[in-house]
């Protein structure tokens, strides 16, 4: 389904079992697009073309309760400037693709995901942003939060290609992991076939500073409250990119009752 | 009225013990200043009370109300009670001193605080510390100066309300002007709420403010001698000196780490 969006937009889209849409960003159009994944989702298909100068604010929260497939293709024209946002906090599956291509000069795309992988539910994610054009500008920054036999696993690469000068290509992996018997494989790639270019890449995976947590228990808080807090922190770029202050304080209450910061519990629960 | 009482109390680092038989009662509304040279068990005695894992209690108790402390994790010793002004508080990036703060008010009631108490509530303590209105919005002492740090345990020991606080060396780090708001926040918490403090500091200018009505010189991992503002002046005009020949004590020197050689390059060597 083809969908075009013109001028000034602000579309929110709840997605159950599946969806495929290809949504056309007009020339010069700016707006938001929200997709929810409903409890009972399946698959998001997305091609998005962006059009010169157009700008999107695209962000994807996932409520599927089972195992979830997201494929996404953006192609971005001159002057088009996309900030995208995954939250993934679902004690499910999720199979997340995308690749972003950067076609002319100025195009400039930003990436930011937070994912929860609890028990046993394997969260991976393939990420490609490539750079077709010079004068480019792309950054993808992923944090996740592993709790007891989580599984995350993250390609996250920077593609810039022969004759784009001037391009950039950053990227950053942040991976807390708490709790026992996790799985955690991140491989970063920066693919480069030129020679003036600027591109970094970081990769942290790590447990939480033993210091941190004392000092949080210190003020009352139990281990699972002071890792909760933690991990709203790790989650906290990535929400914030949600405007709608309404949807912000909604999707936060989930978060932190999902990390386990409501209320008195204890370790035991 | 709560009491705090700790009797012949041994504690170890890295299985060197540092108090050797440590005994101190700490009741509501009481002030004790805890005095002493460098490296002879101060912080020691705090931490190991607050439950830091670092340290390991090998003798003695430590009870609350009669209550074994030392049966409770540290989470459960501050809802009891019990607060810890430290020395180096952590920087916590990605959590923002109001959510730190709500989330340990929480942790403490049934119900969650209702978000106009608590925003009244913390613009008071902040008001109150004369620190700058975005406080609540920065991350935990992140990107902090050392007095900002001190001033900010203060503001979280006003809206936790301890029954007894320990503050270690809280006044280090503040300028005179710091000092005196620190010293008039510390002592209307202990108005309103009655608090027992026990308080370690070098200076006698933080004691004077604070009008101890106790104190105690702790020397080689034991209380020496105990008396009350005087001999905090005391100490501060004539030193330890005279407490180590009277009471026949020998303070521990405080360990430097010394520069470890990991070896050298190869080197070439002359025929």
């Amino acid at each position: 389904m083809e969908t075009i969006l013109k001028e000034t937009f602000a579309r929110t889209i709840s997605v159950s079992g599946s969806l495929e849409n290809d949504p056309i960003v007009a020339p010069q159009a700016q707006g938001t697009f929200f997709i929810t994944l409903k409890p009972d989702a399946k698959a998001l298909k997305l091609n998005i073309t962006m059009q010169e100068e157009s700008h999107l604010q695209l962000f994807i929260y996932n409520q599927a309760e089972s195992a979830a497939d997201v494929d996404i293709r953006i192609e971005m024209q001159k002057d088009a400037v996309c900030r995208m946002g995954l939250l993934d906090l679902q004690n499910a599956p999720l199979h997340w693709n995308q690749l972003v291509e950067l076609q002319n000069e100025g195009a400039d795309f930003e990436i930011l995901s937070g994912q929860l992988c609890m028990a046993d539910q394997k969260k991976t994610g393939d990420l490609e942003v490539r750079h077709t054009a010079g004068h480019t500008h792309g950054e993808i920054r992923n944090f996740a939060v592993l709790l007891d036999r989580g599984n995350y696993e993250m390609v996250a690469n920077g593609n810039i290609e022969k004759n784009c000068p001037e391009a950039q290509s950053h990227q950053a992996t942040r991976v807390l992991t708490l709790g026992e018997d996790h799985t955690a494989k991140v491989i970063p790639l920066l693919l480069i076939d030129e020679n003036e270019v600027k591109a970094s890449h970081a990769l942290t995976i790590g447990q939480p500073d033993e210091e941190q947590l004392y000092y949080l228990q210190s003020r009352g808080l139990t281990t699972k409250q002071a890792i909760g807090l933690l991990s709203v922190g790790y989650f906290l770029p990535v929400l914030d990119m949600i405007e709608d202050q309404d949807l912000h304080d909604r999707i936060r209450a989930e978060m932190e009752s999902k990390v386990g910061l409501n209320g008195r519990t204890s370790d035991t629960e | 009225m709560t009491e705090l009482v700790i009797q012949d109390l041994h504690v170890s680092v890295e299985e060197k013990e540092i108090l050797k038989g440590l005994d101190l009662t700490v009741r509501s509304g009481e002030t004790h200043a805890l005095m002493g040279p460098n490296g002879n068990g101060k912080s020691t005695l705090l931490a190991a009370v607050m439950g830091n894992p670092k340290f390991t209690v090998t003798q003695g108790t430590i009870t609350l109300d009669g209550k074994n402390v030392l049966e409770m994790p540290v989470d459960e010793r501050s809802k009891a009670g019990l607060f810890l002004g430290m020395q180096y508080p952590s920087e916590i990036s990605g959590v923002t001193n109001s959510d730190f703060l709500r989330s340990a008010i929480n942790a403490r009631r049934e119900q969650p605080i209702g978000l106009f108490k608590f925003i009244k509530e913390m613009d008071k303590a902040i008001e109150q510390l004369e620190m700058k209105p975005d406080l609540a919005h920065r991350f935990l002492n992140d990107g902090f100066s050392g007095g900002e740090k001190k001033r900010n345990e203060i503001v979280q020991m006003m809206m936790l309300k301890p029954s007894i606080a320990m503050l270690d060396e809280i006044d280090s780090g503040l300028d005179v002007d710091a000092l005196r708001i620190v010293s008039n926040a510390i002592k209307q918490c202990q108005s309103e709420m009655n608090t027992g403090l026990l308080i370690v500091s070098h200076y006698a200018r933080f004691y004077e403010y604070l009008q101890p009505t106790h104190a105690h010189i702790l020397i080689d991992g034991q209380i020496v001698v105990s008396g009350d503002q005087e001999l905090v002046e005391k100490v501060d005009h004539d030193g330890y000196e005279w407490i180590e020949k009277e009471y026949h004590v020998k303070a521990a020197k405080e360990e430097t780490k010394q520069p470890i050689s990991l070896g050298s390059c190869a080197v070439k060597q002359g025929a």
